[in-house]
């Protein structure tokens, strides 16, 4: 686990082994923690072995070089195989070299030789005196030897926790995570591990994961940990609580309370775990809690986010109501009622003007509960295509048509090219677009100007354009238009528009294939409202028709 | 044919009715009213009205059940009111046998002109005259001369075809079975797009500016509609 630089990139998306989901992914995810599968420690020959052999070297060297020197420098040489023994191996490995370097001094070197008679009393001594100082020298040297391995365990343990929590951080799914803990436990601790997460549903304790994969736990078992989710503390094996059972549970808990219980078991009898192993296995439990807390968190923000998305719409559309639906009622109500009350005092001109008001408002009325129930429609996912082969400018004339009084106070100008292709389009909902943006253009342009209304193609795609001669739409608003609810703020009054217009066209528009973009003209004020549609099996229906006449 | 007629309208909204009753009596018609599709049959047989206007959403039966229920025994024009964005609606009532539809909410002119339309077909049918002329459009069914501002149009024969029946039933809807059925016959009944390509040629013969259509209308999915002249537009009284 080297500190990659890609890692950093990886901890808002997790890494890239999350993308995919089960058993191979969790193969992955084991390769990528980069730990061993549960080994226990076992009596190791291979030390004495060595002791062995540095002690035959340095007993030949020592044959070797008695012709030259003397007996007792002889022996002095023996201590380098003891402290190599101790370095490399330990002390119980170094005791060894000790005796058999006593004995085979003895044997080999101090005569008579090949007995283990003594002579000399000199050199009973000398041996003895050996004998006491390498025991003291493999001593002191194995312990500074331990406090080394110690030392670079713990600095391995913490660069494994260090990198653990690395891990847990880019990870984004609980599923995910609880199997990493426990396979990181399992494969630190060599024990099996089980995570457990209280079930919301049933109002108790369930399996989440494994190392290896568990799927139930004995009753006894179950009981001790609802007995740790439920007090908090520690429980199960080698604890003051429910001690019978093969497993121990410790909660998984955070600043903020328990978030879960964690189980480990070791199959093998003896000591269950030693301090350090305890300490470790806290250590991962309070790593493993603060990344389920703060997935939680993160899920919990999310539907907070929908939520106050959901809000901020409703309101709007409340607000669109009242407004949309309330004015035109209110000049309709008032209008009737003035009818009624004064019908006598009108003139004729008067009532007329009376008259076309509430038709008027009571049409704006009409369209704004069409385009609530094309938005209802659109966002329920009721709309059905009803898709077919269409001339483009038929449908163009058809909006037209209906738009007629809507844009009456306009000067409209059609240039559909000519042989365009047919279109596959359903009807209806492509007349609605355009007289969605027809009625928007009317809206937004000044009466007494031009609105172009243009058909061309466009390299693959047929490109339809509404343009129009007013205001335009600010430059950071051209995406934003398409929103529910959001009207390009005029400077002198709010718009009497719903804020659904464009957002339907959208909806519609893409749910026949096509896209829809808003931009503004490059030679005076105004807006370009342009629709492509795709182009399919033109030359196909041409042919057919043609061969029919 | 004389200007007063009874009308049947069956709905089973109090308002509807009253609008029609008062509107339709104001324009010199008698006005016989039923709010569900027993009422209406009955009122058929007792009033023998001249044209029929029915609400697809009765409390009883469906609209559908009583479209097939009037055409077993009467030929009575029938006006459906149906829901402005429910297209398969207006087609299925139309080849059950209504004669045209009108989608809530609409206005007096509008429902006038199909009135007048229908009432047309039902009493003319007859006596067609045999030259239509609506503004500077003329076509003459029997010498098959087509003429547009006098200048002379020349039709392929299915186009004229095409044309004829529109003229026949000027003023009404035609779904696209119905024109397919007519024109390239009963096999050829879903090949809408035949009839798109030929009421485009028509268009750019027939209209000043095709892009806008004044005589051959378009109901998106539904059919065609031939514009009756301004003339004959207008509300009957």
């Amino acid at each position: 686990m080297n500190d990659d630089p890609t890692e950093r990139d990886t901890v808002l998306h997790g890494p890239a082994f999350l993308d995919g989901a089960g058993v191979d992914n969790r193969e992955r995810i084991a390769s990528f923690l980069g730990a061993d599968p549960i080994r226990a420690n076992a009596f190791r020959v291979l030390p004495y072995i060595g002791s062995t052999a540095a002690v035959a070297v340095i007993l030949a060297c020592g044959v070797l070089i008695e012709r030259f020197i003397g007996l007792q420098s002889v022996l002095l040489v023996f201590l380098l195989a003891i402290l190599a023994s101790a370095i490399v191996w330990g002390l119980l490995p170094s005791l060894f070299a000790c005796v058999l370097s006593v004995l085979a001094f003895n044997f080999f070197l101090i005569p008579p030789i090949y007995t283990f008679t003594i002579a000399d009393p000199d050199n009973a001594v000398a041996l003895f005196v050996f004998f006491v100082v390498a025991v003291i020298v493999s001593n002191l040297t194995a312990a500074i030897r331990s406090q080394i391995v110690v030392a670079r365990a713990r600095a391995r343990t913490t660069a494994a926790l260090y990198a653990f929590s690395r891990k847990l951080a880019g990870i984004g799914a609980l599923d995910d995570l609880l199997w990493a803990t426990a396979y990181q436990v399992s494969s630190m601790l060599k024990l099996r591990t089980v995570v457990l997460l209280p079930d919301r549903e049933r109002g108790s304790l369930r399996i989440a994961s494994g190392y290896p994969p568990e799927d139930v736990l004995a009753d006894a078992e179950m009981t001790a940990a609802r007995w740790c989710w439920e007090n908090n503390r520690v429980a199960g094996r080698a604890t003051d609580n429910l001690p019978s059972g093969q497993w121990l549970f410790l909660p998984l808990h955070t600043g903020s309370g328990p978030v879960g219980v964690i189980g480990v078991a070791r199959d093998e009898p003896g000591q269950f775990l030693t301090p350090d192993e305890r300490r470790l296995l806290d250590a991962l439990a309070d790593q493993t809690a603060v990344a389920i807390e703060r997935i939680s968190l993160a899920r919990g923000l999310a539907e907070a986010r929908v939520l106050a998305e959901t809000e901020r719409l409703r309101a709007a559309l409340l607000t669109s109501i009242s407004h949309d639906l309330r004015t035109p009622l209110a000049s309709i109500i008032g209008t009737v009622s003035s009818l009624r009350s004064y019908a006598a005092k009108y003139a004729v001109r008067e009532r007329d003007e009376l008259l076309a008001t509430l038709q008027n408002e009571a049409e704006r009325l009409n369209r704004f509960v069409s385009n609530l129930l094309d938005m209802t429609r659109l966002e329920s996912g009721a709309v059905e295509l009803n898709l077919d082969l269409f001339d483009i400018g038929e449908i163009i004339g058809t909006a037209l048509q209906r738009a007629a009084n809507v844009l009456s106070a306009h000067h409209i100008e059609v240039d559909i090219a000519p042989n365009l292709p047919m279109l596959r389009l359903d009807a209806i909902l492509f007349e609605q677009v355009l007289f969605n943006l027809l009625d928007n253009a009317a809206k937004y342009a000044p009466p007494g100007t031009r609105i172009d209304v243009r058909a061309r193609r466009d390299g693959e795609v047929v490109a339809i354009e509404i343009v129009d001669e007013g205001p335009g739409i600010p430059p950071g608003d051209l995406e934003r238009v398409f929103d529910k609810f959001y009207r390009v703020q005029a400077q002198d009054r709010r718009r009497a528009g719903t804020g659904l217009g464009l957002a339907i066209c959208r909806g519609f528009v893409e749910a026949q294939g096509g896209r829809i973009e808003a931009g503004n003209r490059p030679d005076r004020s105004g807006a370009v409202l342009t629709i492509h549609m795709p182009m399919l099996e033109t030359a196909e229906c041409h042919e057919r028709v043609a061969a029919h006449d | 044919m004389t200007n007063a007629y009874t009308v049947l309208v069956v709905d089973d909204e109090p308002p509807i009715r009253r609008f029609l009753r008062v509107s339709l009596g104001a324009a010199g018609h008698r006005v016989v009213t039923a709010d569900d599709a027993a009422g209406a049959l009955a009122a058929l047989a007792s009033e023998k009205p001249d044209v029929v206007i029915l609400d697809l959403g009765l409390p009883d039966r469906s609209g559908f059940e009583v479209i097939a229920e009037i055409r077993k025994h009467s030929p009575v024009p029938i006006i459906v009111l149906s829901a402005r964005s429910d297209e398969r609606s207006k087609v299925e009532a139309l080849d059950l046998g209504a004669d045209d539809y009108i989608g809530k909410p609409f206005g007096m002119a509008e429902l006038m002109a199909r009135l007048r339309a229908a009432l047309r077909h039902a009493f003319q049918a007859q006596g067609e005259l045999p030259v239509f002329v609506s503004g500077d459009l003329s076509v003459d069914l029997v010498r098959r001369h087509v003429t547009h501002g006098g200048r002379e149009i020349k039709l392929s024969p299915k186009e004229f075809e095409l044309l004829r029946h529109l003229v026949a039933h000027a003023g009404k809807v035609l779904t696209h079975r119905q024109l397919l059925r007519e024109v390239w016959g009963p096999a050829q009944v879903e090949e809408v797009q035949y009839l798109r390509v030929f009421i485009r040629g028509l268009r750019q013969k027939l209209e000043p500016d095709p892009t806008r259509p004044t005589h051959i209308l378009t109901e998106l999915g539904v059919g065609y509609r031939l514009q009756l002249p301004p003339e004959q537009r207008a509300p009957m009284s």
